[in-house]
């Protein structure tokens, strides 16, 4: 007998005759239009009514209090049959209905959905850090929640399509089934999801209506959620001060470390993270979180990534250099980031370069730059070799081994060579021989490698000091009267020279060093003295053009003039000579002829 | 400046005196001797080593010219620039003294006493004469 049910969907007919009515809960019947009479029993023959030929069927059955699974035997009359027709309904009114299905975040008591009707519920569980897989707790209560009933509830596991026997490879061993029922324990409950290639994960929990021992199909799928794992998957720092930037990103557990050189500027970090799976719009996303703290361990800047990517200024306030940007999902939900919670981690260190020191030869001819401004170095080159002696010396903040260890400098020149041509300070001061070229000059630079992609490259560049290899090679004393009246000593030497008092005024010499590519700043680092009674001036540095002239009005007849390159930046002759000359201030006071 | 009978040579000393007085300044202050007809010998030299002597023989010509002066190019010669003094020396050769009676005087017979006043009428010089000389007695 099918057509008696009308068109009810809730009434199939099986192939006994009977009807069933496909309520699943006494709740579930009511709302498909079976009133449910408490007053009936199960030996009443009781006439229920469709209705009047319409389309919704009315009529009542009454339920037994002690046995949750009744065959009801109803007769039940159709409009459009003649007569009352009896009819026998073994109604599988299946009471036991699955009330709600919940699964939960073990990690995050929270953060859990009871699915109560028979629609995909999402849920995002959190990745924990600590064990690289996020566990769920699956649950459910039932109309007849009594533990045998709870045994006949199914639960199963599957992942992007996949049928939960192969899923549980992809479960950690401490689940390795991917199916259950309610009536295991809550440890066995427990379920561990370690996302690999699938992170979707879709819970199905249901009964065995067929009694094939799992759940198959849309029909036995009365309640679903679906799980995905979520986790933070990389957090990027972009640091920028002014024209400056550098980056960092942390992909896992690793901390990574960014370098910037604010060059005195604030320094804004913009903090982005990747979670994934990422945000859908109706789905509620936990909290990424995040905290700043100083060297110190105090809390700088804190906040959600809610509003997506967070900018934040830094306190630069020197020593206050090193910065910590931690970040996680908010696992227990209270939002803040917890010690447990950190996934990513970007310390930003905020290096200052203070000042670029190069020495050339003796140690006292430094100079120091520490500003933007370049500085010019003046080193002499070695008279044999012709090569030039820089030691490269730096000052940071802060000054330990990983900042000294990006502090790198390089020195370049057009044509010469320097022998070696870049390094750090990593190991405090650095010898660096020239070999002058064609140009003769050299740039030693200082800054730090905040792309870490070990170079120094120009954008890095903080500090700066041109240097000048100086070849004083020999020095020409003459009388500009006299032609042919001079001595030229070389570097290292020593020479005489006799010039003669003239009738009236002073005797003159005049001084005349030979240099290479020689200008007026290279001579200014050039210094003579004449010592001698009457020699004016009697000291000094070296003039370009006509050279430099001394007055000799004797006072003493010889003189002693010395000559060096000026090591010391002082303007004075107070080094060892490199060259000397005595001159002798000469005159013929008669000629004796006797026979 | 009289020459040797013999030979006709001369000899000159020639010194200096400079300031400073040193090795360095005597060294560097050279002179040199130089004739018409002739150098001296030797013909030049410095005064590091003092006084030097230096033989003029005449040859062709009488007349010679010590000059002094220092070395400033350092050429190792005096140059005309550098000379500062200048002594012209003259080689004077006295071949013969004519003697004649220039005034005789004869005394009365009560003595002999002869007095002649002579008069040396030229030397014989071979390139000048002296051609008048005071009274010689």
């Amino acid at each position: 007998m099918t057509s008696s049910v009308g068109d009810n969907p809730a009434f199939t007919a099986d192939s006994n005759g009977f009807i069933n009515v496909a309520a699943t809960s006494e709740e579930d019947a009511i709302n498909k239009g079976i009133v449910a009479d408490a007053t009936a029993t199960t030996a009443d023959h009781t006439q229920y009514h469709f209705g009047n030929g319409s389309n919704s069927p009315q009529f009542s059955v009454a339920r037994s209090e002690t046995n949750d699974f009744l065959n009801y035997n109803l007769f039940l009359a159709n409009n459009g049959f003649n007569g009352f027709a009896k009819i026998q309904v073994h109604p599988l009114i299946d009471i036991n209905q699955p009330n709600s299905f919940t699964v939960s975040d073990v990690n995050n008591h929270n953060n859990k959905v009871s699915q109560t009707d028979n629609t995909l519920a999402p849920l995002l569980a959190v990745l924990d850090p600590a064990t690289g897989y996020a566990t769920i707790k699956v649950d459910g209560i039932l109309s007849a929640n009594e533990a045998p009933r709870r045994a006949e509830a199914l639960w199963t596991l599957r992942s992007d399509g996949l049928i939960s026997t192969e899923i549980a490879a992809q479960v950690t061993s401490e689940s390795q089934t991917a199916s259950g029922t309610l009536a295991q324990t809550d440890a066995n409950q427990v379920i561990h999801l370690r996302p690999g290639l699938y992170n979707n994960f879709i819970l199905q929990f249901g009964f065995d209506l067929n009694g094939n021992g799992y759940l198959d199909g849309s029909a036995e799928w009365q309640r679903s959620v679906n799980v995905r794992v979520v986790q933070l998957a990389s957090l990027n720092v972009d640091a920028s001060a002014g024209t400056i930037s550098a980056s960092a990103k942390s992909v896992d557990t690793t901390t990574q470390t960014l370098e910037i050189e604010p060059a005195d500027q604030q320094v804004s970090l913009k903090l982005t993270p990747i979670v994934l799976p990422p945000a859908q719009p109706d789905s509620t996303l936990p909290l990424t979180v995040y905290k700043v703290t100083d060297a110190d361990g105090a809390t700088v800047a804190a906040g959600n990534f809610a509003a997506g990517p967070s900018t934040i200024l830094l306190p630069l306030s020197f020593p206050n250099y090193l910065f910590h940007v931690l970040a996680g999902i908010d696992v227990n939900g209270d939002g803040a980031l917890a010690a447990g919670e950190t996934t990513r981690q970007v310390d930003v260190k905020v290096v200052h370069v203070r000042s670029l020191s190069v020495t050339g030869g003796a140690l006292s001819n430094s100079v120091t730059a520490d500003d933007a401004q370049v500085k010019d170095l003046y080193v002499e080159t070695d008279p044999v070799t012709g090569l030039a002696q820089i030691r490269i010396d730096g000052e940071i903040a802060p000054d330990d081994r990983e900042s000294r260890s990006e502090a790198l400098w390089r020195v370049t020149s057009g044509s010469g060579s320097a022998t070696p041509a870049t390094g750090s300070l990593l190991n405090g001061s650095t010898d660096v021989t020239l070999q002058p070229g064609k140009t003769n000059d050299f740039v030693v630079a200082l800054g730090i490698d905040m792309n870490q992609n070990g170079q120094l490259d120009d954008s890095e560049i903080r500090r700066k000091v041109n240097v000048h290899p100086v070849k004083f090679s020999s020095l020409t004393v003459s009388d500009p009267t006299v032609v042919g009246d001079s001595v030229t000593v070389t570097n290292g030497s020593s020479g005489k020279l006799l010039i003669e008092l003239p009738a009236t005024g002073p005797a003159i010499i005049q001084l005349n060093p030979t240099v290479t590519l020689d200008n007026a700043d290279i001579r200014s680092h050039l210094v003579w003295s004449v010592s001698g009674s009457g020699a004016s001036p009697g000291a000094g540095i070296f003039k370009i053009g006509t050279g430099t002239r001394v007055q000799l009005t004797p006072g003493d007849t010889e003189y002693a003039l010395a000559a060096a390159f000026d090591t010391n930046n002082n303007g004075i002759m107070d080094e060892t000579p490199e060259f000397n000359v005595i001159v002798t201030v000469a005159r013929v006071n008669g000629l004796i002829v006797t026979a | 400046m009289f020459e040797n009978r013999t030979t006709h040579d001369a000899t000159v000393g020639i010194d200096g005196s400079i300031t400073p007085d040193d090795r360095g300044s005597r060294a560097q202050a050279l002179w040199k001797v130089v004739g018409t007809g002739g150098d001296g010998a030797p013909a030049k030299g410095s005064l590091l080593t003092g006084s030097t002597d230096v033989t003029l023989t005449p040859s062709t010509g009488y007349d010679f010219t010590v000059t002094l002066g220092f070395d400033l190019n350092q050429n190792g010669q005096l140059d005309a620039s550098e000379v500062r003094r200048t002594v012209n020396v003259h080689l004077i050769y006295v071949e013969n003294i004519a003697v004649a009676v220039d005034t005789p005087v004869v005394n009365n017979a009560l003595g002999f006493n002869f007095y002649m006043q002579l008069k040396v009428t030229g030397f014989n010089i071979d390139h000048a004469y002296i051609t008048q000389l005071g009274p010689v007695c």
